[in-house]
């Protein structure tokens, strides 16, 4: 068991290897993510229930809570690519960081833009500085940050290693950022509104949310695949395996 | 030691002879600090009010004018490379670094902070928790400051500011919430503990990550 | 004794230079020179300890003392003369009077308390050279030292190149100019 997941590590780590594997993958990740997309968008815009309270705006909720559920969990797993860079400098980590940051940063920028477009109808505000929000704020300078930090340096290595420092130092961060609004809001009475607990959801609404979700997911896993492609073929262009592979094409 | 007394003075020379480098903060402070009664209001109640908020995020926003100072110098003119060249402990240099930056960009505001009773009708019993949240919380900032600044060495980017904010975050909250606290008689020692414990956990981690991003220029 | 075997260095994932394998004894002078980008200015870096992501091996003896003199002069726009070479970091304590000395000879006496902003590459250079004299270093690392000198800075600069070869130094420096003097050279064109 450790063997085999020792030796997909290595193979993960292969260039040629994942790009071989990506691009018979990516066909059908692509095909499928983006159907799913579609249906739980037609389901949960014209086939799920009104809700009750909020009547038809809740249905924003089939982009919101997919694009912010999915840019926590890529900052979460670029972290842990960057610690994989950092102890074992494994090359297809930097690439990973730096082909998921612009995912990352557009999912949070969806996420921000439809809670604030979700916010005003339904609490009255655009905006709320909470700690749930304003973390997410700070997870998107974060994300800035990253993908400025790339041009910053002349060297590959170098960049990628800045790059895998700031992301565990976002890792460290947010949770310090959550925690200290929290307390700061205790001084400033806590917000009147608060945006927490969805209350129970009915399975009419849960089932075309879980796949909207699901659907982001694969598309992350989607673009991931491309963005990396993308990023290996420039970097590797000049590698013997690459010229062999596009004269054969 | 007498290698670190020697960068210790010559770092004190370089920068007093910089005048901008004290003088840029001071004014930047004094013109936010009379813009605010301007901008918002002269009314005594609402700017007393606003006051505690007022004066750390303009300090706060004068670090950011000066963090680059830290390092983009010497990264010119090539200084750095003679510090990496000569085997000495970078991290004790970039901390004297820190600390004489620390004294000119920042220590003059603090004591300037003292004219916002005039200007901002800041009541006075509330001066001594702001000078103490500005003397303990500032060192952190410009610790922050140099991580930024050795980040983003030789290119303008937004990645310096973007990593200083939220980074800072924590500290500004700490530091207001300490002045009002004791606006409203509440103790605001522990406010002030949690900004020592901040500044001694962060100073040898920021001081390690900056030195190791220094070195991330020369490869 | 400096050895270096087998050193070689890339830049991501190109080679800068490769299998470069030297020894530099005592009382001994080399000059680098190659096309631009062979990597003199990196040799040099990684030989002072600048760069420390190289391959191969590199040793020194532990009596070496490296004084590195880079491409940049280190020399900071708002400090004099005099109190460049007396901050210099790389040099002992020094007294006004060996500051002084130095000064003389290079010419420079009269521009002593000038800022260095206001000093032009060639005198920069020769504040540099100053601190290269006053050095008590063994290994200098020089990376081109004799740029934009004038015609008499240039023999007085061989001239200590000389003197601290026969106290015992190792001195390897970069030129663009493979012609005239009787240096040994390192070519780096051989090891691209």
């Amino acid at each position: 068991m450790f063997k085999t997941l020792k030796n997909f590590y290595h193979k993960l780590g292969s260039y040629p290897w994942f790009y071989k594997i990506s691009g018979k993958v990516i066909p059908f990740v692509g095909v499928f993510s983006i159907s799913l997309i579609i249906i739980s968008s037609i389901w949960g815009l014209f086939f799920s229930p009104t809700d009750a309270v909020q009547g038809d705006v809740y249905r924003i909720i089939y982009f919101h809570v997919p694009a912010v559920s999915v840019s926590q969990v890529i900052y979460y797993s670029m972290s842990v690519a960057a610690a994989v860079f950092l102890i074992w400098r494994m090359k297809m980590a930097g690439v990973y960081i730096k082909s998921l940051a612009p995912i990352g940063a557009a999912f949070t920028f969806i996420g921000l833009l439809s809670g604030a477009i979700w916010g005003q109808p339904t609490w009255g505000t655009w905006w709320v500085w909470d700690a749930r929000l304003t973390s997410t704020l700070v997870l998107f300078l974060f994300y800035l940050a990253i993908i400025g930090m790339q041009s910053t340096f002349a060297s590959r290595k170098s960049a990628d290693t800045a790059v895998s420092i700031i992301t565990l130092v976002g890792v460290v961060n947010l949770p310090i950022v959550k925690k200290s609004v929290d307390w700061w809001n205790t001084l400033h009475q806590p917000a009147s509104i608060s945006i927490s607990g969805e209350s129970s959801i009915s399975s009419e609404m849960l089932i075309p949310l879980l796949l909207s979700i699901l659907g982001a997911y694969l598309f992350v896993f989607f673009t991931g695949l491309l963005f990396m492609r993308a990023e290996i073929s420039t970097r590797e262009q000049n590698k013997e395996w690459f010229k062999k592979l596009s004269s054969n094409n | 030691m007498f290698y670190f007394i020697k960068i210790l003075k010559k770092e004190f020379l370089i920068y007093s002879r910089k005048s901008s480098s004290f003088i840029s903060p001071v004014v930047f402070f004094l013109i936010s600090i009379s813009l605010y009664p301007i901008g918002i209001s002269n009314d005594p109640g609402i700017l007393k009010n606003l006051a505690p908020g007022l004066i750390w995020i303009t300090v706060l926003l004068s670090t950011l004018i000066s963090f680059q100072n830290i390092f983009s110098e010497d990264y010119e003119d090539g200084s750095i490379e003679l510090l990496l060249a000569s085997g000495q402990n970078l991290s004790l240099i970039v901390l004297i670094k820190i600390f004489v930056n620390w004294i000119f960009s920042c220590l003059p505001i603090i004591i300037l902070s003292v004219l916002s009773v005039f200007l901002l009708y800041f009541p006075q019993e509330g001066l001594k928790p702001l000078i103490i949240s500005l003397l303990i919380g500032t060192p952190t900032i410009c610790l922050f400051g140099a991580l930024a600044g050795a980040l983003s060495l030789g290119k303008n980017s937004i990645t310096g500011p973007a990593l200083m904010l939220p980074l800072s975050l924590p500290v500004l909250i700490l530091g207001t919430q300490a002045i009002n606290y004791s606006l409203n008689g509440i103790n605001f020692s522990s406010n002030i503990l949690l900004l020592t414990a901040i500044l001694v956990f962060l100073l040898p981690i920021i001081l390690f990550a900056s030195v190791g991003a220094l070195k991330l220029h020369f490869n | 004794m400096l050895k270096t075997a087998n050193l070689s260095y890339k830049f991501d994932d190109k080679y800068i230079f490769s299998n470069l394998s030297f020894a530099f004894e005592d009382h001994s002078i080399f000059k680098l020179v190659g096309n631009n980008g062979t990597g003199k200015s990196t040799l040099l870096k990684i030989l002072s300890g600048i760069y420390k992501n190289y391959e191969g091996d590199l040793s020194f003896s532990e009596d070496d003392f490296v004084f590195y003199s880079g491409h940049k002069t280190g020399l900071k726009s708002n400090l004099t003369a005099r109190e460049n070479i007396y901050f210099d970091i790389r040099l002992p304590k020094i007294s006004d009077l060996q500051i002084n000395s130095v000064l003389e000879q290079l010419d420079l006496i009269d521009y002593s308390d000038i800022q260095s902003v206001y000093l032009s590459e060639g005198q920069k250079r020769k504040i540099n050279i100053a601190s290269f004299m006053l050095s008590t270093a063994n290994l200098y690392l020089l990376d081109e030292p004799f740029n934009n000198l004038d015609r008499k800075t240039t023999i007085f600069l061989q001239e200590i190149f000389d003197k601290k070869i026969n106290e015992g130094a190792k001195i390897i420096f970069s030129s663009h100019d493979r012609s005239k003097d009787a240096f040994p050279i390192i070519d780096m064109n051989l090891f691209n």
